[in-house]
């Protein structure tokens, strides 16, 4: 009994268990390859340096699910940033008051920008990859605008010292917990399922599809703007750089890695997270033996490469099996 | 009913031709040094890598596959022919083949991912992307590389014309080229017939992973010449060279009415003309002295404002 | 043309993992005659079909012969060589194309002119017409094929097997998307290709058809022959029997309903091309049949009314505690199903679970206030219960839905609005595509239902079924609404009356235009 429950158990999160064991051989290559590497300063910086990539991971879940694409989160990130620092530093005496607001304020840019995208994208059914391409352009360039030439001030301390490592690991670990519960457990996360699995069916079923994929895009933008906290207390400041382009790489292959289909309808928060720990750990691992930034992109090009065609061959092989 | 719908279907075609005349027109009025023949070559001329960078994205997008590789490819094949001419004082036609010969290769790579392999085509081209920049970026230690041995090709001109660059011939026969295949030959018949529906063309016998993979291939080799064009009209290869050129060829080539499902487009007038909005605007945006912070904002919201005509025309077709 | 060609199969046999989908089945075609190869869903028609144009390779010990030699079908390129040409059940069309290009599409290569690279279009053209003049069908080659009717699609597709030159035609469904009109010409098409010494094979669920135009039968069951014979020599009853085996019978509707509360009335129903100026009542517990051709705009009535397509005019009222008030498509929408035709298109989501299935039409009854959390065990035990009621055969509500036959999917959309329990549902074509066994179940379903004061829409393209089922039908033709004709009246003539006047009267209006 006991048995049949771990063996239902593993096939149905075989995602979940590739995912841990490809997380314990990275572990294991550091533990090994770094000396003292398991200390609990390692573990925890490890984790909260995750917490970016996570945060948008869990947002470009939602949509990869719905079939969609949004590939302007790093810009969004620093543009929501951007916008919240600038406001912050516009007064002369900073209190707390105004870095709570500035935090909302952070977090509202971020859902406008995917409420935008959204709309764009339900209502005005235009094609997802080029609203965010054009959301994207636009987005970095309101940073660089509003980021000056000269770049933002940096922010009182305080703001680090609130969002320091600790913080920031609990917030990753219950705010993905609770969007992957909507994801699995709720009703709204069904309807995102049904819609990836098929928009029409979904539509004739009566459920709302533009409603649901205007908030998923919200939730992603939001989920970039969270990111963008967590960025702006590393570095103290906002600018336009804090979300390089190519960022948007490692965030979709976080989410494919961790299982999530670009063909729409499988997936979880959960594993996209673990894929993220995954990207980051293994940018982590290449820093730490000293292999320089490039070879370091290079590998996770080919790793995106190798989880596409492992993906494609589960489907290629389902296919088959169904046929 | 029918006689509506060519109307319709006309102005769209005729559409792109109008906007392009409406940013002549605007500019002209809004500063007398947009409308010379220096402004007029210059930008050509400097545009000339992503007029050829569009042409090879619109292969691929015939065939209904999105490749962010192009850029990168260029880059690759400049890169490669800078390299050779400096470090190894190869000759210059030589260098050039080897640039183009490294694209065609990586479009062929591509190819097989995408078509044998059957891969998810934007997340591998965007992994191709990645990794020939961070190649690139090993092999040349992140330095740019002068070549001062180009700019005799880079000042050759017509003076009869008004200082017509030689060099932009090429971009124009390429164009004309690619439109004559796609116009008036079988193979351009067969792209198109993939990008419409695939299944079909498969089940009448049409070789399709042959097509796509074709596709790819010569979607790489002009990437290939755009590189080379890149180097000749900047005289130098810089590690930031054809960055994001694939999201402006995309946007260009769906300004000019190609479809991103496949199936529909043209290299003249679309390509050529939707490349040619582009780098108007931004040059004319550039004389009258607007901020350069300024142009990706435009560029964006004219991307979105083409992309939703786009959608209209669909959903006229589909009502038909 | 003297020479005879006859195609014989030898021993064909296909396994797809789990599934033996033909097994063993031998048979020979001759030159000049219709084929029809007849079986219910998930005999091995289309299997066979596909074989022979290359898109399926059938196990070892399978042999085609052609012309007396043994051939192998690699794709269907080696198909077309061997003179097959297949014409598909869903018409394909390449839609961004013209329709010269469409008719050509086999082999461009061939349109060279003169060993250069380039079409010789003119060339093209001229050779398109001539097949299209063949057919009797006088499209301009030019026009883009999405502009054109599924009848005309299909004409091109004809078109484009013929330039291919084949000697042996497939036609898999042919009229499954044609108007009646359209149906008869392509049987004078099929007759006029047989004379010239073609080999056709005819597949359809449509035994009228099959008797109409078939010299020969081959019926399948579970992918084994189960007999072969002369049409002539059979009749409708034995084409059954070989068929299914044993004859199912369906129940006649026993008590129609009297006329009581209207719980639903549509007046001016108009959509951007069609329905026009549709108005109906419906009543409570009533089943009430649309009939009318294929492209009469039926699906197009239900969409504008329902809200999925856009209704340029025309109100709804719907009867709430007993008076019947205006509604806009939105809220009428809280209190209906719609059973859609295109099962695959819209009906059901295929990878996800039969319990998931199920609970996609009102998931708001699982889900707690607020957030919405989903109750699990609930949402499986109700499934169940429906499962149980509609007779859905699976091993249990984590199946998932992919897995399961057509029928089977099609009794699993019909649970899914039984859950939802709807006070009035539409269904579009309930039983295409479902074999016969099923077919009958479902009836007996919508019957059961309608006892207990649910109203049922029905559209169904088989005119048997519609009359067997329904109290009432209204016909319409060309978008608008020419008849109704109540359940003591039902008769083909009375049915199809309407529709001839409405098209008569279109063809005199092209007269006078022309």
């Amino acid at each position: 009994m006991v048995l049949d429950r771990i063996k239902f158990f593993g096939q149905r999160n075989k995602q979940l268990l590739g995912m841990l064991g490809a997380i314990a051989v990275m572990l294991l290559v550091l533990s090994i390859s770094v000396e003292n590497f398991m200390t609990w300063t390692n573990i925890t910086n490890l984790l909260a340096q995750v917490a970016p990539i996570a945060f948008m991971a869990t947002g470009i879940t939602f949509v990869l699910i719905t079939k969609g694409m949004d590939i302007s989160g790093p810009a969004v990130m620093a543009a929501s940033s951007v916008i919240a620092v600038a406001f912050i530093t516009s007064f002369k005496v900073i209190t707390a008051v105004h870095l709570i607001s500035g935090c909302m304020i952070l977090l509202l840019a971020g859902g406008f920008f995917g409420f935008i995208n959204g709309l764009a994208i339900a209502k005005l059914k235009m094609v997802p990859l080029v609203v965010t391409l054009s959301m994207m352009t636009v987005a970095t360039g309101l940073a660089t605008v509003l980021g000056g030439a000269r770049g933002l001030p940096t922010i009182p301390s305080a703001y680090a010292n609130f969002f320091n490592k600790y913080t920031v690991i609990v917030m990753v670990i219950l705010i993905s917990s609770a969007l992957d519960f909507l994801l699995t457990g709720t009703s709204f996360g069904r309807k995102v399922y049904y819609i990836g699995n098929k928009e029409e069916t979904a539509r004739i079923s009566g459920i709302n599809t533009d409603n649901v994929i205007l908030i998923v895009y919200i939730i992603c933008g939001i989920c970039a703007a969270l990111a963008g906290i967590v960025n702006v207390a590393i570095i103290s400041t906002a600018r336009a750089s804090m979300g390089p382009q190519s960022q948007i790489l490692d965030v979709v292959s976080a989410a494919v890695i961790g299982g999530v289909s670009v063909q729409g309808g499988k997936g979880r928060v959960r594993d996209a997270c673990l894929g993220a720990f995954l990207i980051v750990g293994v940018n982590n691992v290449m820093n730490l033996i000293g292999v320089s930034d490039y070879f370091t992109t290079l590998i996770k090009g080919s790793i995106i490469i190798f989880a596409m065609g492992i993906s494609s061959f589960r489907q290629f092989y389902f296919s088959r099996i169904r046929a | 009913m029918k006689t509506n719908k060519f109307k319709l279907d006309n102005i769209f075609q005729y559409s792109t031709y109008i906007v392009l005349a409406l940013i002549f027109i605007v500019f002209t009025i809004g500063s007398d040094k947009f409308l010379t023949h220096k402004n007029v070559y210059t930008t050509m001329f400097n545009g000339g890598p992503l007029i050829l960078i569009t042409c090879a994205v619109t292969f691929s997008l015939l065939v209904g596959v999105i490749d962010l590789s192009v850029g990168a490819m260029g880059y690759a094949s400049g890169c490669l022919a800078g390299i050779l001419i400096k470090n190894y004082d190869a000759p210059i036609v030589l260098a050039f083949l080897a640039g183009i010969a490294l694209a065609t290769f990586i479009g062929w790579i591509n190819s097989v991912f995408i078509v044998k392999l059957k891969m998810n085509a934007m997340l591998v081209s965007m992994g191709m992307m990645l990794i020939i920049r961070a190649i690139a970026k090993i092999i040349t230690h992140d330095k740019t590389i002068s070549l001062f041995s180009l700019s005799f090709l880079r000042q050759a001109k017509i003076k009869a014309l008004g200082g017509f660059p030689i060099l932009l011939l090429v971009v124009f026969f390429i164009v004309l080229v690619c439109n004559i295949v796609l116009k008036q030959t079988p193979f351009g018949r067969k792209l198109l017939a993939v990008g419409s529906n695939e299944t079909v063309a498969k089940n009448v016998g049409i070789n399709t992973d042959r097509i796509k993979s074709a596709a790819l291939i010569i979607c790489g080799a002009i990437c290939g010449i755009a590189g080379c064009f890149w180097v000749i009209t900047l005289g130098s290869v810089v590690v930031t060279g054809l960055v994001s050129y694939e999201f402006l060829a995309i946007a260009a080539a769906v300004l000019g009415g190609t479809s991103l499902l496949g199936g529909r487009g043209s290299f003249y007038p679309g390509s050529f003309i939707g490349a040619l909005i582009l780098l108007f605007i931004a040059s004319g945006m550039a004389i009258m002295g607007i901020s350069p912070y300024a142009i990706p904002f435009v560029r964006g919201v004219i991307i979105f404002i083409a992309m939703y005509v786009d959608s209209l025309r669909h959903k006229a077709m589909m009502l038909a | 043309m003297e020479k005879k060609s006859p195609l014989q199969l030898k021993n064909i046999s296909m396994t797809f993992p789990g599934v033996k989908a033909l097994n063993n089945v031998s048979f020979t075609a001759h030159q000049g005659e219709v084929l029809g190869l007849v079986g219910v869903n998930g005999a091995g028609k289309s299997t066979m079909m596909n074989i022979l144009g290359g898109l399926l390779q059938p196990d070892k010990g399978s042999e085609i012969i052609i012309n007396g030699e043994s051939v192998k079908i690699k794709n269907p390129r080696v198909a077309e060589d061997l003179g097959i040409a297949f014409i598909q059940q869903e018409v394909a069309a390449f839609e961004t194309m013209n329709v010269y290009e469409n008719v050509l599409a086999s082999d461009f290569d061939k349109w060279r002119k003169n060993r250069s690279p380039f079409l010789n279009k003119k060339a093209m053209k001229e050779e398109v017409r001539k097949h299209l003049a063949t057919l009797d069908c006088y499209i301009d080659v030019d026009t883009p094929t999405h502009s054109l009717t599924v009848g005309e699609k299909q004409m091109v597709q004809i078109a484009r097997a013929l330039s291919q030159g084949g000697q042996i035609l497939l036609f898999d469904e042919p009229t499954a998307s044609l108007s009646d009109h359209e149906t008869q010409k392509l049987f004078e098409i099929i007759n006029n290709l047989r004379t010239q010494g073609y080999i056709i094979f005819y597949i359809s669920h449509y035994l009228d058809e099959i008797f109409e135009m078939c010299d020969r039968v081959v019926a399948l069951r579970d992918g084994q022959k189960t007999g072969e014979a002369p049409i002539s020599e059979i009749n409708k009853e034995k084409l059954v029997d070989m068929m299914i085996g044993h004859f199912v019978e369906t129940t006649e509707r026993k008590n129609s309903r009297d006329k009581d509360d209207i719980i639903l009335r549509a007046e001016n129903i108009t959509g951007v091309k069609f329905p026009r100026n549709i108005s109906f009542d419906l009543h409570k517990g009533e089943i009430l049949g649309v009939w009318g051709l294929l492209g009469s705009g039926r699906s197009e009535l239900f969409n504008t009314l329902l809200g999925f397509d856009k209704m340029v005019e025309g109100t709804i009222s719907f009867n709430q505690n007993g008076e019947l008030c205006e509604i806009n498509h939105k809220d009428l929408y809280q209190h209906v199903g719609y059973l859609t035709e295109g099962r695959h298109h819209n009906g059901v989501f295929l990878d996800m679970t039969i319990a998931e299935n199920i609970t996609s039409s009102d998931l708001d009854r699982f889900a707690s206030k607020g957030i919405g959390i989903l109750n699990n065990r609930k949402e499986k035990e109700e499934s169940r219960k429906y499962m149980k009621q509609v007779n859905v055969k699976a091993v249990d509500e984590n199946m998932i839905v992919s897995k399961l036959s057509g029928g089977n999917q099609q009794k699993v959309i019909i649970s899914k609005w039984m859950l939802k329990d709807p006070d009035i549902l539409f269904m579009d074509e309930p039983t295409k595509g479902v074999d016969v066994g099923a077919k009958a179940e479902i009836q007996n379903l919508i019957f059961d239902r309608s006892e207990k004061g649910v109203s049922f829409v029905v559209v169904s393209s088989e005119l048997e079924e519609i009359m067997n089922l329904c109290d009432r039908i209204i016909v319409i033709a060309e978008g608008k609404l020419v008849g109704e004709v109540n359940r003591d009246d039902f008769s083909k003539e009375a049915l199809m009356a309407g529709i001839v006047k409405q098209e008569e009267k279109v063809e005199n209006e092209q007269v006078q235009v022309g």
